[in-house]
């Protein structure tokens, strides 16, 4: 796409196309310059939307088709973004979602123009952010790092681990300790200690 | 003798087995009415017609024998165990979620089984378990029984047609109801000559305890005020009477659960806050003072700081309260006359209110810490009862001694104590515990004072843990309901609003010092006198803080390396608590459903501790069945609490159930079952069986329709969606096992796929060799984000699947909408889920996502992906992802199916020192993490491939969990 290299980098390219559509005043975090692209909006150096409204959808079922044929490969993510804005939602967003996989397009559904707004800022923003926040890392200190493993059983809050914390002393504790001393343990009801008896007692796997 | 009198069925559970055994149904009856007899006796007619007819009506008296038990099937039975045990044509039990999938894998065929009997009948739905495998079987056996039961006629009755809903999805056409109340049941129950002695025993509360209720109850009628503010919820239904029973949480949830996302942040605090101040109003009439007064310190180190309630003035009065019931905070000379004045623990209760008073908190001085262990007011009655019935028995046993018509002449104290058994019966394993001790040492004194003792070590050792955090602050926060503060009280509201949110993170010193130096000399106490008081105190503490002990013994005991199927262990553990008779005593939780236990103990004296509907019932049951046993019972309840409202309510609320359920009953709209069933055969889902496969058959679109209840609707769409007619079609889908916990299967399998239960190492849903799909509910996918489950999940589908998919699955009663508008705010937010969602898009942009209404919704976007796509292939798809290693282990039993702990494979993954790289040797090292917790640090390293590694894991299980500052 050489007839981008004059563009701003930073800013996201919104097609001329898009002029009007409410969605644009809502984009304030992020630069947008209007240019002369085929998809909607481009997001990042290697990704591009398309826009949706689900009510356009329904009187002119063929149109997103054409755009998404239109668009062909050309970027790696290839995001489409669908507003929905009907109330009868199934049978429009099944058309939509058969048409963004057969097209292998990703589709994205925001239910209000702020929504919609969001994401294509946060797609731009976050370009080239690593992957850390959805990693699941936990934070160094102690009581986050227990607090990460064992909420992770069902059902278990920050209060159980504590009163857990507490009882045990420690982590290897909690994880021995038998059903009759988890049941010492105020707040933490049967369906509770059960979980956590079995999760810290059945083996991890075991082929049947 | 007792045994034929506990296979005798009173006559109306006879009626009961009449009607079902002539025609299937659903029989709802009154809670604690017996169920197990009824189903005891129809299981056994049951095995009985596979042998001699004419037998019936004899066997029907007597109870099964152990060896005549039905055999367990679960998800630990091994599959070549369970085809087996399926040809043995006896009487099995089998968890919902494995005869699903032994239906779906043909391992069973409906024709094969005789009936199905159905527990829990409340909990059925077309699309749940029990509903999906009623359904498979009567696919393929429209003759076989179904038989339902149900002791909870609220939850039968809870939501819009429930009950036909409930009888569509099993089959049946007949509903039969066994209230309290119906004829039969009273001429029994309440005979003339059924004289059960009831003891009515109305006790006091503490001074502190009805201070804290009242608390309480005026922090719950704030918070329902509150709530009344916000216009999201129909007003009527909040009041104080419904805040204070169980159903109050469900019915506001269930109000705001379609506009959740509309709800203000503050609005759900409430809803939070309500939740915790009802828990609170329960446990303080189940915890002794110790055990409450540290669970309001847990709560509050742990509460959101957004908690409204933490800053209102009646907790104030909460704290204030629950911590003089423990110690109190005294000048030195004070606290030496105090001490004086109280040798013997009888004493305490009464000096407690005299010290109360008598101690003027703002004199200044060096303070000390006076224990005050208040005892719960119940205890004393029990031992006083206990006490009372020793006294009776040992009149008892000397009048048959001297009337000489003792068989057993050796009549020891012993044998009187076993014949005239007092069976106490509380909520919680735990207050039975307790109990065990308090009538041990006949006081609760030596009970409180091991407590105590614990909680001051606990405290200890977290301020030496936590010395990071300053051993100041060690435990802080305490100030807010402190003395000390209350001279700033009466100042203008902001100030103090403020200054309480300052109190909540600092600390007081004074009593701070005491509490420490008070421990320090139980500890050093402790260490240094091994004799008398360190036993005496030993004594104490092993009953009561067990666990602690436990803690400290880590190791001594061997860990079960094979776990026991946890339900049986339970019950196991029900009756050894129960077997071990203290002072003639036997206790039993209600919590344990230990239905069995009245006729096993055969006690003459019962103790309600907490009162409950269902055991009344049982109770009833059970002098109706043993008219020869006397029956005493006494029944505690405190004076102006809310037990006894709950109690009241709890029976009007199932007396509301029944009368709706009769009226119900004379119009129930059910269509007929043979056409019922008969369209069952003729559903697109109707397997044919052919050469070892199932095969669908897809009738013509002209098709009546598809299945009662189900979306018809769809099915149709799909059918039009470009299938040639009568053409037989394989449409396969394969499944992971754990999945069918979950009712998409069952709806998918409605919709006419064929589905294929498979334990699956990638995705959840295979719809063919190119597409996978993991399933997020939106609470899943929230969780999965902060655990970085989805991440890892994304990257091995990526990598096995040319289509990977992420299904995000809305409820159909909650709003289909990710983020309310109000939560969007003005700029980018690193947790929002929208940033995300982005991350993850971003990171995977060859990920689909599949954004569905409902279950309904999902299959027909399933159904319509699968169109000219090929079917998977269960077996490679079962394979994928599987290390080499393990993969050839497995190799032939691809079908097999594993049973993973993915709890415990997700805590371990997020424990330090454990990555991507080690995971699974550590995980075939360790067995479980029980496992893990005991090995050392050279095991560690070998299996954690590397000493850094094994060292950052291994200090970390064994650090000491620090206060929370």
């Amino acid at each position: 796409a050489s007839h981008l290299l004059a563009t701003n980098p930073n800013a996201i390219l919104v097609s001329q196309r898009q002029k009007g559509n409410p969605v644009l005043k809502h984009i304030v975090n992020v630069r947008k310059e209007f240019a002369d692209i085929v998809p909607d909006y481009i997001i990042g150096s290697n990704s591009c939307a398309l826009f949706l409204s689900l009510r356009y959808h329904l009187l002119k079922p063929d149109y997103i088709h054409f755009r998404m044929r239109e668009l062909q490969r050309s970027f790696t993510l290839r995001v489409l973004l669908c507003h929905v804005d009907v109330d009868d939602v199934v049978e429009p967003l099944q058309q939509v979602t058969r048409a963004a996989i057969a097209n292998q397009i990703t589709l994205v559904c925001a239910w209000s123009h702020l929504e919609c707004a969001r994401y294509l800022e946060t797609f731009k923003a976050y370009e080239s952010k690593p992957a850390d926040l959805i990693q699941g890392r936990a934070e160094e200190d102690y009581m986050s790092r227990l607090n990460a493993a064992i909420t992770t059983v069902r059902g278990i809050n920050r209060t159980d681990v504590l009163t857990l914390g507490g009882t045990f002393q420690t982590a290897a504790g909690i994880m021995q300790a038998s059903m009759e001393d988890l049941s010492l343990c105020p707040g933490i009801g049967p369906t509770k200690i059960r979980r956590l008896y079995d999760a810290f007692h059945e083996p991890f796997r075991r082929a049947v | 003798m007792a045994e034929e009198a506990m296979g005798q069925l009173l006559p109306f559970h006879r009626r009961m087995v009449q009607e079902l055994v002539d025609t299937d149904g659903l029989c709802v009856m009154a809670a604690g009415m017996g169920w197990h007899k009824v189903v005891a006796v129809v299981i056994r007619l049951q095995l009985e017609r596979l042998r001699d007819p004419q037998q019936r009506d004899g066997i029907a008296t007597r109870p099964l024998a152990p060896s005549e038990l039905p055999m367990e099937i679960t998800n630990e039975t091994p599959a070549a165990a369970r085809t087996e045990l399926y040809q043995m044509r006896g009487c099995l039990f089998v968890t919902t979620r494995i005869l699903v999938v032994d239906f779906l894998n043909a391992r069973l065929r409906g024709n094969q089984v005789a009936g199905i009997v159905v527990l829990n009948a409340q909990k059925v739905t077309d699309t749940s378990g029990e509903g999906f495998a009623v359904r498979l079987f009567r696919t393929n056996n429209p003759r076989g029984f179904v038989r339902a039961f149900s002791d909870n006629p609220v939850a039968v009755t809870a939501g819009f047609a429930k009950t036909e809903k409930i009888m569509k999805a099993l089959y049946i056409r007949r509903l039969y109801l066994w209230p309290r109340w119906e004829a039969q049941v009273k001429d029994v129950l309440s005979r003339d000559d059924q004289d059960i002695e009831v003891v009515e025993l109305e006790l006091e509360m503490s001074d502190a305890m009805a201070d804290i209720q009242e608390a309480l109850t005026q922090l719950l009628d704030a918070c329902i005020q509150e709530l009344k503010k916000s216009n999201k919820i129909d007003s009527t239904q909040l009041s104080l009477e419904a805040g204070l029973f169980h159903s109050f949480d469900d019915m506001v949830r269930r109000q705001l659960d379609s506009v959740w996302h509309t709800v203000s942040q503050r609005t759900k605090q409430l809803v939070s806050d309500l939740k915790t101040v009802r828990t609170l109003l329960e446990f303080l009439l189940h915890f002794d003072c110790v055990t409450f007064l540290t669970f309001l310190e847990t709560l509050r180190a742990t509460e959101n700081v957004g908690a409204l309630w933490l800053f209102r003035d009646p907790t104030h009065t909460v704290f204030q309260q629950a911590k003089r019931r423990v110690f109190e905070l005294q000048n030195k000379a004070a606290k030496a006359k105090a001490a004086k004045k109280r040798p013997k623990p009888d004493a305490d209760a009464d000096a407690e209110g005299d010290n109360a008073e008598g101690a003027s908190p703002e004199k200044p001085g060096p303070l000390g810490l006076v224990p005050v262990l208040e005892e719960m007011p119940k205890w004393r009655v029990v031992c006083d009862i206990v006490k009372e019935v020793q006294q009776e028995r040992v009149a008892m046993s000397s009048k048959a001694e001297t009337s000489g018509r003792s068989d057993d002449s050796s009549d020891q104290d012993g044998d009187v104590e076993a014949q005239h058994l007092i069976l106490v019966i509380a909520q919680e394993a735990r207050t039975c515990q307790q109990l065990r001790e308090v009538v041990r040492h006949s006081s609760g004194r030596p009970l409180l004072e091991g407590l105590y003792s614990g909680y001051l070590l606990q405290r200890l050792q977290r301020s030496k843990a936590g010395g990071s955090l300053g051993s100041g602050r060690g435990f802080g926060r305490k100030a807010y309901s402190s003395r000390g503060r209350r001279g700033g009280r009466g100042g203008a509201h902001m100030d103090r609003l403020d200054e309480l949110r300052a109190a909540r993170l600092s600390s007081n010193p004074a009593e701070d010092a005491a509490l420490m130096s008070q421990a320090r000399q139980m500890a050093s106490e402790k260490d240094g006198r091994g004799g008398m008081r360190g036993g005496r105190r030993g004594r104490g503490r092993r009953g009561v803080s067990t666990a602690q002990c436990r803690a400290a013994e880590k190791g001594k005991e061997p860990v079960q390396a094979e776990a026991v199927n946890g339900h049986e262990q339970s019950g196991a553990r029900a009756k050894d608590n129960s077997s071990e008779i203290v002072g003639g005593c036997a206790f039993s939780a209600l919590e344990s459903h230990d239905e069995g236990v009245l006729e096993r103990l055969q006690p003459h004296y019962v103790i309600m501790y907490d009162p409950d509907v269902a055991f009344v019932r049982q109770l009833e049951v059970y002098k109706a069945q043993n008219p020869g046993i006397p029956l005493r019972v006494y029944n505690l309840r405190y004076a102006s609490s809310l037990e006894a409202d709950k109690y009241a309510a709890a029976l009007s609320r199932e007396q509301k159930a029944f009368e709706d359920l009769i009226s119900n009953k004379r119009h129930l709209v059910l269509p007929d079952l043979a056409t019922d069933l008969a369209t069952l055969s003729q559903h697109p889902s109707a397997l044919s069986w052919s050469g070892g496969t199932l095969m669908l058959t897809h009738p013509g679109v002209d098709d009546p329709g598809g299945l009662p209840g189900s979306g018809a609707s769809n099915a149709v769409t799909r059918r039009a969606g470009g299938r040639s007619a009568n053409k037989v079609v394989m449409s396969k889908v394969v499944v992971d096992v754990r999945e069918f916990m979950s009712p998409l299967p069952a709806v998918l399998h409605q919709q006419g796929l064929e589905v294929i239960p498979v334990t699956l190492e990638v995705g959840d849903y295979i719809l063919s060799p190119e597409i996978c799909v993991e399933r997020k509910s939106l609470s899943d996918l929230r969780q999965s984000f902060i655990s970085g489950r989805l991440y890892h999940q994304a990257t091995a589908m990526t990598k096995h699947y040319t289509t990977p998919v992420l299904l995000i699955e809305f409820q159909r009663d909650a709003a289909f909408v990710l983020n309310a508008e109000h939560d969007i705010g003005a700029d980018i937010q690193n947790n929002s889920l929208i940033s995300k969602l982005v991350l993850l898009l971003t990171h995977f942009p060859r990920l689909r996502v599949i954004w569905s209404r409902s279950l309904h919704a999902t299959a027909a976007i399933y159904a319509a992906l699968k169109q000219n796509q090929d079917d998977p292939d269960a077996i490679f798809a079962a394979a994928v992802g599987v290390p080499e290693e393990a993969g050839q282990e497995q190799q032939g039993g691809a079908n097999q199916e594993a049973v993973v702990n993915t709890a415990a494979v997700d805590v371990l993954r997020r424990l330090p020192g454990v990555g991507e790289g080690n995971y699974r040797s550590l995980m075939a090292a360790a067995g479980s993490l029980a496992g893990l917790a005991e090995m050392s640090l050279q095991d560690l390293e070998q299996a954690a491939g590397g000493l850094n590694a094994a060292k950052k894991l291994h200090d970390w299980l064994h650090a000491v969990c620090p206060r929370l500052p």
